[in-house]
């Protein structure tokens, strides 16, 4: 969806080498997509759930 | 000595086989870099841009990357006149996650979207910036 929308920023995070940055974000568990820092899910989802969880962020303001 | 196979090669040459666009993968890394997960990963890359031309791979010091990626070792992105693509990585995908990581490089290469229309739709009205953070691990 980054490369979609310039309004879009998408980093994919190797918890394992960043793990003090994983336990900020509170992963337990992978994958652990998270959403300006609001908006969280778990597992790998449809996009249909995935572009919900981001609207949804993108609606509680950033 | 190749680090993809016969098998992975053919997996990386079908998903690539409608690429039209120029991906530069930007591999910005600390300043000694002797890491075996490195080394590794490096030779994987160079096995795929030997197979697609349109891939690229352009590896930068922490230094000299002018803050491209907020952590080392990571990946940009770009296209070759340096547009940014919005995508990063922290970390070198490996295992698993390096499938992943072809995969939105052969998004980036692809001639349009291949997300659903409506939600290109919805992604042409967003009204604010998000940022996605995804966290996995290698396996």
């Amino acid at each position: 969806m980054a490369l979609q929308s310039p309004r879009v920023t998408v980093e994919s995070v190797d918890a394992a080498h960043f793990g003090t940055l994983a336990g900020l974000y509170q992963v337990r568990g992978v994958p652990r997509i998270v959403f300006n820092r609001r908006v969280h899910v778990e597992g790998a989802v449809p996009e249909g759930v995935f572009l919900d969880n981001l609207l949804a962020a993108a609606s509680a303001g950033g | 000595m190749a680090v993809l196979g016969d098998r992975d090669r053919q997996a990386v040459l079908q998903l690539f086989a409608d690429a039209a666009q120029p991906v530069e993968v930007r591999v910005v890394v600390p300043g000694t870099p002797t890491a075996a997960e490195r080394q590794g990963f490096r030779a994987a890359v160079q096995e795929v841009v030997e197979l697609v031309p349109l891939v690229s791979v352009r590896e930068l010091g922490a230094d000299e990357a002018g803050g491209l990626v907020e952590r080392v070792p990571g990946i940009a992105l770009m296209r070759p006149d340096g547009t940014d693509l919005r995508v990063r990585f922290a970390g070198l995908p490996s295992g698993y996650e390096f499938s992943s990581f072809l995969a939105a490089v052969a998004d980036a290469a692809a001639p349009e979207s291949r997300l659903q229309p409506k939600t290109v739709e919805a992604l042409e009205g967003l009204a604010a910036d998000v940022h996605i953070k995804v966290f996995s691990t290698p396996t």
